[in-house]
């Protein structure tokens, strides 16, 4: 693992005042630990978008990347499903209008384009409570997480048994397993996650807030889709 | 942060106490604190109060400075402003503990903040319970140091850790009102000089403690408490209750004790992941402490149900089952050895129910609980004693009979709670059972909320491999 150059990322971000890592760093230091990420590049142009994405095959998901954006889908900067050059070079165009039109001031590093890994959705949060300090929550998806609240926690240190079982207790457990004649995930494939991600924040007492969110997850891998760091 | 062992012995086993604002005047603390110290405590007890010469038989001194010999713990019931120079010299005197039972300080405002300061300061390294605080015991040293009057039993092994005073002591009393007996009790205020993870390592490495309780309205140090909870549930039980989950709660239990709040989630996650019994109230916390200290513990979820009243025993199921138990049908033989016995109308299926022939009681209700007892299909026994069959003393003596003999003379590990259901009157009866250790509880609700509570313990320790015997040594008789 290549410490320093995560100690340089953390450097990097309270030398600019930032309180929250970008995307694009957090997948990196998410790489270090072993944690599956889609295949990504942040393209400054056009082109190099093009180049990239017909190396990687369709479709592919972009993405802004400024250090003022971290609400990325609130300001339209992100685009899903891109099937084709002529779409990249439109959602390209798009994505960069749509940050310098809704937020002030922006830095426009690039945009992200990433592989669109196909699976079930799942997110995995941290947070760090003021008694207990880092608890690590898990959930699947959209309304599962947002609406229904079928989450569960856990405090860290995390041990294997815990991530086993923060995931078999939420409701939506059964879906995970395979229900309606779909095939199950790699649900040891989430453990390893939650497990690493435990790991990370024990060594990290600065981060406040961690979102893993989407993790797309499927019968062979999962894949962490976004990601931030709160500091 | 250090654990500091030799400093807590000092509070549960002083060899000498010095009572810090003794007097021999009816109504006053000092009066009271006197009177419990000399209760039952064997070990040296030196008042201080300057004018007195003797108190309760015990020669008076104007300061610590001044006894002859080493004091190990210090017991203040002075006004809050004269505690920081007396507990000076405690430490000029080398005192180890001292358990400050005055208020007026952190909670109550600027000023207690800064005088609770200074006291610590001046304690230069003696282990302080409180300040506020109702008080400590240990009840198989007969030591008394606190508010409530009255010399406790000996020989209770469950050691209680509370931040509320009176509402602590009401637990505390009404469980003895019960039949329990506990071991070490501390009230610990606002936790000035001595955190909550300590006491649980203290408890938790502690020899005459069996069972581990706890009244939390917050708690400091977090992960260190996790940590501990985590370690010692696994070598003994562990229950807890927390109050403060909504706002307005939050609020009283701020004014309490001033302390910085946790999100209730996180704590509700901490006993989860520890396999600490979360109890979600005191009485709830009462009802399993009785069960998981006077019964085996549970090796398996499945009921099985004697009654004299189908109704009650319907109820009971219900809720049992809701709560993740099991009543499942006897097998065949079973029901066939009881069928002999009951009316032919009587189901032997679970619940067993004998229907309301009185007279026949005092010969069915042991019967069909020695079957339960040697049948495979049931690992956890609940007898509904319902008006006639609980207000019947001699029905209720053949039951405890039958429980003893089954548990101590064949040394069958399962454990019975009682399902109570009568009116006051046969309060006198319930402590027969309840003398024998067998707990009983009232309603079917209470019976089988805390069946489940205590089998979910069970069940976290399964998952983990630990083996149930290494923990229930009261089932290895």
């Amino acid at each position: 693992m290549d410490k320093p150059r995560i100690n340089a990322i953390f450097q990097t971000a309270r030398n600019e005042n930032r309180t929250y890592l970008m995307e694009h760093e957090v997948k990196s230091i998410l790489k270090e630990y072993g944690i599956a990420i889609p295949r990504e590049k942040v393209c400054k142009d056009v082109n190099e978008s093009k180049q990239f994405a017909k190396s990687i095959g369709f479709p592919v998901v972009m993405k802004i990347v400024s250090p003022q954006i971290i609400h990325k889908s609130d300001v339209g900067g992100v685009k899903v499903g891109i099937d084709s050059k002529e779409a990249v070079e439109k959602a390209f165009e798009g994505i960069v209008f749509n940050a310098k039109k809704n937020v002030k001031n922006t830095e426009i590093i690039g945009v992200s384009v990433q592989e669109m890994a196909k699976g079930r959705e799942v997110i995995i949060g941290v947070n760090k409570d003021s008694q207990f300090g880092h608890m690590i929550m898990f959930g699947l998806g959209g309304i599962f997480v947002e609406i229904l609240k079928d989450v569960s926690f856990r405090l860290t240190p995390l041990e294997e048994i815990d991530a086993r079982e923060m995931i078999e207790e939420i409701k939506a457990y059964p879906l995970l397993k395979g229900a309606r004649g779909e095939k199950s995930v790699n649900i040891g494939a989430i453990e390893e996650i939650l497990i690493k991600i435990s790991n990370f924040v024990e060594e990290r007492k600065e981060i406040s807030e961690m979102d893993l969110n989407p993790v797309i997850v499927n019968e062979n891998r999962a894949v962490v889709a976004d990601a931030r760091i709160i500091l | 942060m250090e654990y500091e062992k030799e400093k807590i012995d000092a509070i549960f086993n002083p060899r000498s106490v010095a009572l810090i604002g003794a007097s021999d005047k009816k109504g006053k603390m000092g009066h009271t604190f006197m009177k419990n110290l000399t209760s039952g405590y064997e070990g040296k007890i030196y008042p201080i109060n300057p004018p007195n010469g003797e108190i309760m038989g015990h020669k008076c001194y104007k300061s610590v400075l001044d006894v002859p010999e080493p004091i190990d713990l210090a017991v203040f019931v002075i006004p809050a402003r004269l505690c920081p120079n007396a507990m000076a010299e405690c430490a000029k005197k080398g005192v180890k503990a001292a358990v400050v039972i005055t208020s007026g300080f952190r909670e109550a405002g600027e000023e207690g903040k800064k005088l609770e300061a200074e006291l610590v300061k001046a304690a230069n390294g003696i282990k302080i319970i409180g300040p506020n605080c109702f008080g400590i015991y240990n009840c198989n040293i007969g030591l008394n140091a606190s508010m409530a009057l009255g010399t406790p039993e000996r020989g209770g092994d469950v050691s209680f850790l509370t931040q509320s005073g009176a509402y602590g002591m009401a637990i505390y009393t009404c469980s003895m009102d019960f039949g329990m007996k506990f071991a070490k009790i501390v009230a610990h205020g606002n936790k000035a000089g001595i955190e909550d993870w300590e006491l649980v390592r203290y408890f938790g490495e502690d020899p005459e403690t069996r069972v581990i309780s706890m009244f939390l309205e917050s708690v400091n140090l977090g992960k260190e408490f996790f940590k501990e909870i985590k370690k010692f549930s696994l070598k003994k039980p562990i229950v807890a209750t927390k109050t403060g989950r909504t706002q307005g709660a939050a609020r009283a239990a701020a004014s309490h004790t001033a302390a910085l709040a946790g999100s209730f989630i996180a704590y509700e996650t901490a006993f989860k992941q520890s396999g600490t019994i979360f109890a979600k109230n005191g009485l709830e916390l009462i009802d399993i402490v009785k069960g998981i200290d006077w019964q085996p513990l549970p090796r398996g979820p499945r009921i099985g149900i004697v009654t004299n009243s189908g109704g009650t025993a319907v109820e009971l199921t219900d809720l049992s089952e809701e709560m993740g138990l099991k009543v499942p049908e006897l097998s065949k033989d079973t029901q066939l050895a009881i069928k002999e016995k009951i009316p032919s109308y009587a189901s032997a299926k679970n619940p067993i129910d004998m229907t309301p022939i009185w007279k026949k009681f005092a010969e069915l209700y042991p019967l069909c609980i020695d079957a339960l007892f040697k049948s495979p299909d049931v690992d956890i026994i609940m007898p509904i004693l319902l008006q006639r069959s609980a207000l019947m003393k001699d029905v209720v003596e053949v039951v405890r009979d039958c429980i003893i003999e089954n548990q101590e003379k064949n040394k069958i590990k399962k454990p019975v709670y009682v399902c109570w259901v009568t009116a006051r009157k046969g309060l006198n009866n319930m402590e027969i059972l309840e003398k024998a250790n067998i707990p009983c509880y009232e309603w079917p609700y209470r019976t089988a909320r805390t069946a489940s509570l205590i089998y979910s313990y069970v069940d976290f320790l399964k998952r983990r491999n630990i083996s149930i015997d290494s923990i229930d040594k009261k089932g290895m008789m």
